[in-house]
Parts: structure tokens; sequence; C-alpha cells
């Protein structure tokens, strides 16, 4: 458990030394490869408590406590859509997919919180863009998750956390 | 990934891709507008046209953004914000642009005329 909040923190700061992509305020989204795999083995609540520690840990040492509701609330919408769709349609669909879902939601919950901050509407119209960002971003970290995946798995029965 | 995902997918992203080239060709109509806007009120509107060259500099309850129009493209150039979003992001021109800052509760958008986007 506290090496895999060890493995987010690390990722998160190792996304902030790659240059951004083209739209600004966009990430790759390393840290979800964390949350997809223990989402996938040791379940919903120990992937919540990583996602919160990781995310406020990250707002104390880079950002602002703003940035943190921001984060949190595309985390949380991200984790608990993944969550319902492991848990519902099981294996029917894939980590691939289940990764592009999550990251689309954390894109759509983000855009959300910040329509709250500033009060309009208007910000909908980033979304196309961001969530046709997302699905490649996904993919990535979702190819990642399948072949970590095998191996966490193994690490897992050994008992070496 | 599974064949139908693939699909699904697939589908997802013409329609995405499909939107955006809507939204590029609605843009380029000829009356635009910056509206300027900190935490949802109006702060400023300036109407953009070819000839539109301004520099000045918005104070924000949290702090300032510095903006520069040049042939009017509106640009953030410099601010106190702690993540640089605002100044990193392209200068808009067309409409649906926006150039939002958020620990400044601040949205720089371009409006059409008479149909604003929201």
């Amino acid at each position: 458990m506290a090496m895999m909040i060890t493995l987010a923190l690390i990722l998160s700061y190792f996304e902030t030394l790659i240059p951004a992509i083209p739209i600004p305020g966009a990430k790759i989204g390393l840290p979800n490869l964390v949350t997809l795999l223990v989402l996938s083995t040791l379940g919903f609540w120990d992937a919540l408590v990583i996602l919160i520690i990781r995310t406020t840990v990250v707002s104390m040492l880079f950002t602002s406590a703003l940035s943190l509701a921001y984060s949190l609330s595309g985390g949380i919408l991200s984790l608990v859509v993944m969550y319902l769709v492991m848990r519902l349609l099981k294996d029917r669909v894939s980590i691939v997919a289940t990764s592009v879902i999550g990251a689309t939601m954390h894109s759509v919950g983000q855009v959300l919180c910040a329509m709250l901050i500033v009060e309009s509407f208007s910000l909908a119209t980033l979304l196309p863009i961001l969530i046709l960002i997302s699905i490649i971003t996904g993919l990535i970290v979702g190819y990642s998750a399948k072949f970590t995946l095998k191996h966490f798995k193994m690490m897992l029965s050994k008992g070496t956390t | 990934m599974k064949k139908k995902e693939i699909v699904i997918l697939a589908i997802l992203v013409v329609l995405l891709a499909a939107a955006l080239l809507v939204m590029n060709i609605i843009g380029n109509q000829d009356n635009r507008k910056l509206v300027i806007s900190i935490d949802g009120e109006e702060y400023r509107t300036i109407v953009l046209t070819e000839q539109t060259n301004m520099h000045f500099t918005i104070e924000t309850p949290d702090g300032y953004n510095d903006v520069v129009i040049t042939n009017g493209v509106v640009d953030v150039v410099s601010s106190d914000c702690h993540n640089q979003v605002c100044v990193d992001t392209h200068p808009a021109s067309k409409v649906f642009d926006k150039i939002v800052c958020l620990p400044h509760k601040l949205v720089l958008e371009i409006v059409g005329d008479g149909n604003g986007t929201d």
C-alpha cells in the first residue's frame, strides 16, 4: 500500500518533467496507472485512499489548494466510473478500454469543477479536444497497465507488499 | 482491446473530430468580441478587428494577468499565477477559443456577434 502511494507520487513528479502536450493543462495521467492496477487487484477502497493521499501530497508539494479540488474531482469521478465499469461489465470490457473511460471521465470531472470555479458554462466547448486527448493518453496508460498487471499480480501473491 | 471496443472508440473519435471541425468553421466569422470575466462576472468586452492592437493588465483579486492583442489575436503574456497555464495557452483568435486562468478565476473568451457561446 505504502509502496503504491510512493509509486503514484513518483509518477506524478515524473509527469511534471515531461514537456506539455499541445493543449496546456493536459497531462498523460501516468499516476492513473497505479489507480488502475490497485483497482483491479486490491479493490475500490484501497484505490480511493491512494488517490486521495496522492492528490493531497502532490498539491502540497507542487501546486495549490485550488488545484487539489480540481484534481480530486477529476480523479474521484474517474475512479468511481472505472470501478462501476469493472464491477458491472466484469470481463466484457478490457483494462485498456477501462483506462480510456477513466481518462475521459477525468477530463469531464475537471471541466465540471472548472465550470463551478469560474461560474461559466462556456468552458464546455473545451471538452471535444480534451476528450480526444484523453482517449490517446488513456490508451497509453491502459496498455502500460495491461503489461504491468501480470507482474503486479505475481508480486502480490508473493506477498512483497 | 476487443474488436467492439475499437469500433466504439473509432466512432467516438470521428464524432469528436467532426465537432472540432464544425467549431473551427463556425469560429471563422468576422464580428468577434473578446469577453473577459472574473469569477463569473463580466469584467470587460473588447470588439476585435484585424486592426486591434492593445496591451493591458487585468488585476484580479488573486493576482494579475498581462494581455497583449496583436492584429486581433489575444494572448496572455505573463501572470503571477502558479501554474502558468494561461501563459502557455495558444493565442486566441477564433470564436470558441478561450484562455482560462483557473487560479485567478479568469476567463478570456472570444464570442461571435449576437450569439454568444453561453
